[in-house]
């Protein structure tokens, strides 16, 4: 439920709301650049606690910005400028998945996001004793 | 005639500016407050006519701005649209209870957004300057 729910979010904010087509990747993703921000929020759901991480370029966040605020009112977001922003994607995002659990009857809390521009410093994809392993070190001013 | 004040209280500058955007061509002036500690010390100081309150931010929600608000005799009474990016109906229920008289969820559809002001508030053109 938490997947589809996730998902349709992804379309209705990107796609729906904002006009960027967006597509599922089956494949490994392509490394972040090292402008990305890492966006994190409490999404707790039935008094279990867990948190929804959006990775973002800075440039697809000054898009679906430019796509808000238009005209003489645009301007170029600065490092805070996208930190808001992104965070306030974020918020739109969780808060699809939050109302679609709520829906389902399930009990759900949010946190405010957080944001950071981080560099990833690690971002390498490994593979141990069979099974699948990413470890991601990123450094980076926060919000 | 006095020129509204419609308050936007918001986290986040780039929506706060969207709505500045929004009302330009409108006879308003759109004040603004980044979570709602700020938005109180607004609504004492400018007397809004409408507040357009985030539901979701640091320091104090858009919950717990309403509910002081809504205990100050001077501006209890002001209208207020809330905006959220969460339209659960628990959620729509809370603040209903709180006397919010509308909601739009994030991101806000622009035209919608001026016909429900529009309800609470007579929008008339800016006058050429």
């Amino acid at each position: 439920m938490m997947a589809v729910a996730a998902d349709e979010a992804l379309q209705d904010i990107f796609a729906r709301a904002f006009g960027c087509p967006l597509a599922r990747l089956d494949a490994a993703p392509a490394a972040m650049p090292p402008d990305a921000l890492s966006i994190r929020m409490l999404l707790a759901c039935d008094g279990v606690a867990g948190a929804a991480v959006l990775s973002v370029p800075a440039g697809l966040v000054a898009l679906v910005a430019s796509r808000m605020v238009s005209g003489a009112s645009a301007v170029a977001l600065d490092e805070a400028g996208l930190r808001d922003f992104g965070g306030e994607l974020c918020n739109m995002l969780v808060g699809r998945v939050a109302a679609r659990l709520a829906a389902d009857g399930a009990e759900v809390t949010l946190g405010t996001p957080h944001a950071a521009v981080a560099t990833v410093a690690t971002a390498a994809h490994w593979v141990c004793a069979g099974f699948p392993l990413d470890f991601q070190v990123c450094r980076g001013s926060a919000s | 005639m006095t020129t509204p004040i419609i308050l936007s209280v918001d986290d986040s500058s780039v929506l706060r500016r969207a709505l500045v955007q929004l009302f330009e061509p409108y006879d308003c002036v759109v004040q603004q407050a980044a979570d709602g500690e700020a938005g109180m010390v607004a609504v004492r100081e400018h007397r809004p006519a409408l507040i357009l309150l985030d539901y979701n931010m640091p320091v104090l929600d858009g919950v717990g701005m309403l509910q002081r608000l809504r205990l100050e005799p001077d501006v209890a009474r002001t209208p207020v649209i809330m905006l959220t990016a969460n339209a659960a109906p628990e959620m729509l229920a809370r603040v209903a209870r709180l006397g919010v008289r509308d909601y739009v969820v994030k991101p806000f559809d622009g035209p919608a957004l001026l016909a429900k002001v529009s309800r609470l508030l007579p929008l008339r053109p800016r006058p050429a300057a």
